[in-house]
């Protein structure tokens, strides 16, 4: 066993938890871009943008259903749930950080990196060594922060690894790590439209089905006899290649190679974009003003929304029809009205959310331990 | 799934016309002419398909330029989301008018001969009326079937609910139909089979369907010496909603979202966007398109059909061969550009043909071609539903336009011996509000702003109070077939490529205005029990006012078109067979709702798609005769070129 | 470009209205910063008229379009002598009741014959993103206005329209609320008298 496995079943559930973190980290960057873009023009960085960010909340859920399955305990509310942008990934510590901004080139270009392939990364081990800052936030396998993963690709088969190894110890004694309540995972029934079917993880069989289903969904499908990737077995298409799509211009179909999409041509308008301050804060904006109020009242809302998405992992599965999807709905309003008002003081830039959730909780009161 | 419509699966005019080895020729691509399509390609057949409008609705962004174009209409009319195309028009309601005595109007496509003026639509265009449909898919009860002999009105069907109930079944899973059998188990109401669930649950009633159960639960109504007790149940209906696990014995079903697309996925679930008519903008909807794209993917299956389609082509004449009376051919006017009338004409042939262009266009392209059937019935017993509407303010905020345009109804008088004397109706919950009867909630901003003089608060507050207390009732009234209501054509009226455009004849019987009088006292006794200020009012200068025994009634079309070739027992009595086959024709199918002799008081969608199930067997029974005869089938390669996705399956 | 060359740009039909009035109110020099006040007393006055903030207008992102729509249909004039007439009640009735305001901007304003009108259609641009032809009456006396007739400003003002937020609801076709989101009763936003509390 090397040092960096995933040893026990504690760790198994930090490592969980750290990828529910890593999959609602990449929300607030991509639902900014996609609100950033005009009403009415570039519908296809639009329908990409949307699948995309869907396909995160999707994969945050496939998260906290494989956290459940093993009794481990999910809770959206603890300090350092969502970071603080400009924010790190675990493989991006030496060349770039995630920023809420608008749909521009540069904010591309991000999105690319953070679902690159494996074999598209720099690297060729699983981690590497690397000097962590101490106040970057970032994805480890060891408690000291001083190696992390090349690619989430990497740290996810980590996390399959150690299923199955765990399991089969478990197994040995005659027990199983699947001892978290059925009643508390996610189906369909529970679960918004778009981006996959929600299986229950209950068994090794469903683990590894719905760990494969993220990293195939994320960077592509990805094996020594298929090396291309661009779809996978069931048709669909993986973000790096999606967001590729925008970047060359033109929409991959069945049987491209990587690099040489040959389907409909994509135009992008870069000047139909709301262009907003980088990496808001709360304190770029006039205190007391309206928009003050406004990102002050965004960050209570999302606050409630990861309280309420907490209560409907842990066993209360209605209220993630009930509340937690209209809520999604009213926040693509909320960002909206945001996003088409000027900054006063910015440049000319627009405002936007600024996701300061451990700051919220701060002001109210209810920052958990 | 995605409704691959390529280059390969187009076909042009001229080779159209040049292949004589269709198995089947299909006149229209809405619910019926998909749904055929897909019964024959998958047992192997060659179809041709012709589309009458332009194809906009095979991509997603000419989807949207759909929704667009609603959008940025003022009038907001149903018809608001197609353009206009005047080589296949349609009716449109916005220049509708009064008819005085003996007038005609022909402002419209639809001629309106009188003495009543209906606002009846349907859609030309791929998809057909399935684009704009409301959705809504409750069977029909068994009484439906035999009005003639229970009720002494009407006609009666050749086959009964339970001949068609297993094609209901299947029409169900195709439309993917969300509905609660529970709340629909009801005496008078239509029979399920034990443990029967539909593909989806039922949709949630809205805060308004709540709010008008809470009123009348519990409560009952007397007619004719029956104590009807009153409940709002929610309609099932085509739309997506929560896949039930007890479905198809517990294997389940999973929803078929947008199709006109590839790498996006949305329309698995019904977000509530109140706009089912007249466009579903995120296709949580069945439209036939998903049908469609069942098809197109069936062509890169080796033992499958395929179908070819001819869009912008325009059947103009049914030839017969006058031998044996089988058709021989269909005249098509191809156009290529809506703006401009020039266009060519063709010939094309198949084993068997099939028309499904909706009662009304049907019945226009038979007569225009000269061919009234031996019964003479050809246009004749036209039907469609009477709708009445009846509007008020609820006393506290009901959350008008809100959820899907109806979620739930009282159905309770959709049936009972009272219809020996007055027709029957099904009533509608509204949840947009009185769009439908003022033009909601346009209306109330400039009566607010410009008579009430209200701006600020005052105007945010008026607001409120008169937009979000909305309720109305939409009362679908039977109409039972009625050889004088009728379609004809009139060579001096024709579109721009010359064809003869449908005239209607139309008066509303005294037994249907019986039943609207009931349903305008059954409103006011409902509202009374909810404490609802009654808004109602019907204008003379509307044209469908109506006096019924010294009322003025409001009555408008339901777009719900049957009776133009009704099936019968024998070629005397009727246009079509059980089978919807022509008794003239052998090689003909007039599929549609224009077969239906009666539609009681169900949208008549799903009855359609059940009726397809049962057509479809009678003509792969005559194919596969036809088939010994020795033509074989020849199928073209298909265009591996595409995606799908794993809700393919 | 000063006023007189934004509204001939303007009367270009080739020229999209909401840009062209963006331009203008972000330009530079005396024009700009003069487009940039009447641009304000433009949504000042539509603040007090809708009982919206102006976080709240904005957020729609349609100010310039209906800015230029106004301008477009009945001309720069007499949008100008509009807001003068409303900062001049503002800077009357400073520090007096809404009541007191309201008075006075229907004497002057909603009542004036020219002004009022106008000031309706404001109105309506904000709640339902339509331009409502002006009455028969209006256009003889102050007329002709070639562009007076109804239309949609755009689908997205149709999808902004802001009587669908007044009533806790959605334009039909667009911002849905969610899969059984309608069981719920509306969430109908407060508002104050004369400012909105959120």
């Amino acid at each position: 066993m090397d040092s960096h496995d995933i040893a026990t079943l504690e760790s198994l559930e930090e490592h969980l938890f750290s990828a529910m973190v890593l999959e609602h980290a990449t929300l607030p960057a991509y639902l900014t871009a996609l609100y950033s873009i005009k009403p009415g023009t570039n519908q296809d960085a639009s329908n990409i943008l949307r699948v995309v960010a869907v396909e995160e909340m999707l994969h945050m859920t496939i998260a906290a259903n494989l956290l459940n399955a093993i009794g481990g305990t999910v809770n959206l509310t603890q300090t350092g749930f969502v970071p603080s942008y400009p924010t790190y990934l675990p493989d991006s510590i030496d060349d770039f950080q995630i920023h809420i901004e608008a749909f521009t080139p540069s904010a591309l270009e991000t999105f690319l990196k953070i679902e690159r392939p494996v074999y598209l990364g720099t690297v060729q081990q699983r981690v590497v060594k690397r000097r962590i800052p101490n106040h970057v936030w970032c994805l480890s396998p060891n408690k000291d922060g001083t190696t992390q993963y090349t690619t989430i690709g990497e740290f996810y088969n980590a996390i399959k690894e150690s299923f199955i190894r765990l399991e089969a110890e478990a197994q040995a004694k005659g027990s199983t790590i699947f001892t978290g309540d059925p009643a508390f995972q996610i189906t369909s029934e529970y679960y918004y439209s778009g981006g996959g079917k929600l299986f229950p993880v209950t068994n090794l069989d469903s683990a590894v089905q719905a760990i494969d289903l993220v990293i195939e969904q994320g960077e592509g499908y990805v094996d020594e006899d298929k090396p291309t990737g661009v779809f996978d077995q069931y048709g669909e298409i993986a973000h790096f290649y999606r967001f590729e799509q925008l970047r060359l211009g033109r929409y991959y179909v069945r049987g491209d190679k990587p690099g040489f999409p040959t389907g409909p041509a994509i135009e992008i308008d870069w000047d139909a974009v709301y262009l907003t301050v980088v990496d808001p804060k709360l304190a770029d904006y006039p205190e007391g003003s309206e928009l003050y109020q406004a990102a002050l009242n965004f960050n209570i809302a999302y606050a409630q929304f990861l309280a309420l998405l907490t209560e409907a992992y842990n066993g209360k599965r209605e209220l993630m029809m009930r509340a937690a999807v209209p809520a999604m709905f009213d926040f693509r309003n909320l960002m909206n009205r945001l996003i088409r008002n000027p900054a006063p003081q910015q440049h000319g830039r627009h405002a936007a959310a600024t996701f300061e959730i451990d700051a919220t909780n701060a002001i109210l009161g209810t920052a958990k331990a | 799934m995605h409704l691959r419509i390529d280059p390969t699966r187009l076909t042009t005019p001229h080779e159209a016309a040049g292949d004589g080895n269709y198995d089947a020729v299909i006149v229209g691509s809405g619910v019926s002419g998909a749904m055929i399509a897909e019964q024959l390609c998958k047992e192997g057949k060659r179809v041709l398909m012709l589309e009458a409008g332009p194809i906009t609705s095979k991509s997603l962004r000419g989807y949207n330029d759909y929704v667009t174009n609603y959008f940025v209409s003022p009038g907001k009319d149903s018809q608001a989301p197609f353009p206009e195309n005047p080589n296949a028009p349609m009716p449109r309601t916005p220049l509708l008018r009064k008819l005085q005595p003996g007038q005609v109007d022909s402002n419209t496509y639809m001629v309106q001969t009188g003495p009543y003026v209906t606002d009846t639509v349907y859609s030309r265009t791929l998809g057909g009326t399935t684009m704009h449909w409301q959705a809504k898919t409750p069977r029909m009860v068994p009484e439906d079937f035999k009005t003639r002999t229970l009720y002494d009105q009407g006609l009666d069907w050749p086959i009964s609910y339970d001949d068609l109930e297993p094609d209901y079944q299947r029409a169900e899973r195709e439309m993917g139909v969300s509905g609660d059998v529970t709340a629909l188990r009801y005496p008078g109401g239509s029979p399920y089979p034990k443990d029967y669930v539909y593909p989806m649950k039922g949709m949630p009633p809205s805060y308004l369907d709540q709010m008008v159960n809470d009123g009348i639960e519990g409560t009952s109504v007397e007619l004719d010496g029956q104590t009807i007790p009153l409940q709002v149940r929610p309609f099932p209906q085509a739309r997506n909603g929560i896949p039930n696990e007890a479905y198809d014995g517990g294997k389940g079903y999973t929803p078929i979202g947008a199709v006109n697309t590839h790498q996006v996925d949305f329309g698995e679930r019904c977000q509530g966007n109140t706009n089912c008519v007249p466009i579903c903008p995120v296709q949580a909807k069945y439209w036939s398109g998903k049908t469609l794209a069942k098809v197109l993917r069936m062509n890169d299956e080796p033992d499958k059909g395929e179908i070819k389609i001819l869009p912008q082509a325009v059947a103009s004449k049914v030839e017969i061969n006058p031998e044996n009376g089988h058709v021989a051919g269909i005249q098509v006017k191809v156009y290529k550009n809506p703006d401009s009338p020039e266009h060519e004409t063709i010939t094309v042939r198949g084993k068997i043909y099939v028309i499904t262009t909706a009662a009304i266009e049907t019945a226009r392209l038979l007569l225009a071609s000269g061919l009234p059937s031996t019964s003479g019935l050809v246009g004749r017993n036209y039907i469609d539903h009477a709708y009445l509407f009846s509007w008020g303010l609820t006393p506290k905020i009901c959350g008008a336009y809100r959820g899907t345009d109806c979620i739930s109804g009282i159905l309770d008088l959709r049936n009972g011996p009272f219809r020996k004397h007055q027709a029957a109706f099904s009533v509608d919950i509204n949840n947009n509000g009185w769009s439908v009867a003022t033009s909601s909630p346009y209306t109330d901003v400039t009566a607010l702003v410009d008579d009430g003089n209200l701006f600020g608060s005052q105007l945010r507050r008026g607001l409120v109070d008169r937009v979000s207390r909305q309720l109305l009732f939409a009362f679908m009234i039977d109409v039972p077939a009625n050889e004088s209501n009728r379609v004809t054509v009139d060579p001096q009226y024709t579109d721009a490529l010359g064809n003869m455009r449908p005239n209607l004849s139309f008066t509303t019987p005294e037994y249907s205005m019986r039943g609207a009088a009931y349903a305008r006292q059954f409103a006011k006794t409902v509202f009374s029990r909810m404490g609802v200020i009654d808004y109602t009012q019907y204008s003379p200068s509307n044209f469908g006012y109506v006096v019924y025994e010294g009322e003025g009634y409001e009555i408008h079309g339901g777009c719900h078109l049957g009776g133009t070739h009704i099936m019968g027992t024998n070629k005397n009595n009727s246009v079509v067979d059980a089978n919807q086959r022509s008794w003239d024709h052998a090689n003909l199918y007039l599929a549609g709702g224009g077969s239906m002799p009666s539609i009681g008081t169900a949208n008549i969608t799903l009855t359609i798609a059940a009726l397809c199930y049962r057509s479809t067997r009678a003509m792969l029974k005559q194919l596969s005769f036809e088939t010994t005869t020795g033509a074989t089938i020849h199928k073209t390669t298909g265009y591996h070129h595409g995606f799908s996705r794993h809700c393919d399956t | 470009m000063n006023k007189t060359e934004f509204y001939a740009k303007l009367s270009t039909p080739a020229n999209d209205p909401a840009s062209l009035a963006l331009a203008a109110i972000q330009g530079d020099g005396e024009a700009g910063t003069y487009l940039r006040g009447v641009y304000d007393q433009f949504l000042a006055f539509s603040v007090e008229v809708t009982a919206f903030s102006r976080f709240d207008l904005e957020g729609t992102g349609q100010g310039e379009a209906y800015f230029a729509t106004v301008i477009q249909v009945v001309g720069y004039e007499i949008l100008e002598q509009l807001l003068d007439t409303f900062t001049s009640i503002i800077n009357q009735t400073g520090g007096e009741s809404t009541l007191v305001r309201n008075d006075l901007l229907r004497r002057r304003l909603f009542g004036n014959e020219r002004l009022g009108p106008i000031a309706r259609n404001i109105v309506k641009l904000w709640f339902t993103g339509n331009w409502y032809q002006l009455p028969r009456n209006w256009s003889e006396k102050f007329g002709p206005a070639p562009k007076d007739v109804t239309f949609t400003v755009s689908a997205n003002a149709y999808v902004e329209g802001l009587l669908w937020t007044t009533i806790g609801a959605h334009p039909a076709g667009a911002k849905a609320q969610g899969y059984g989101s309608w069981a719920n009763p509306p969430r109908i936003p407060e508002f104050g008298s004369d400012a909105v509390v959120r």
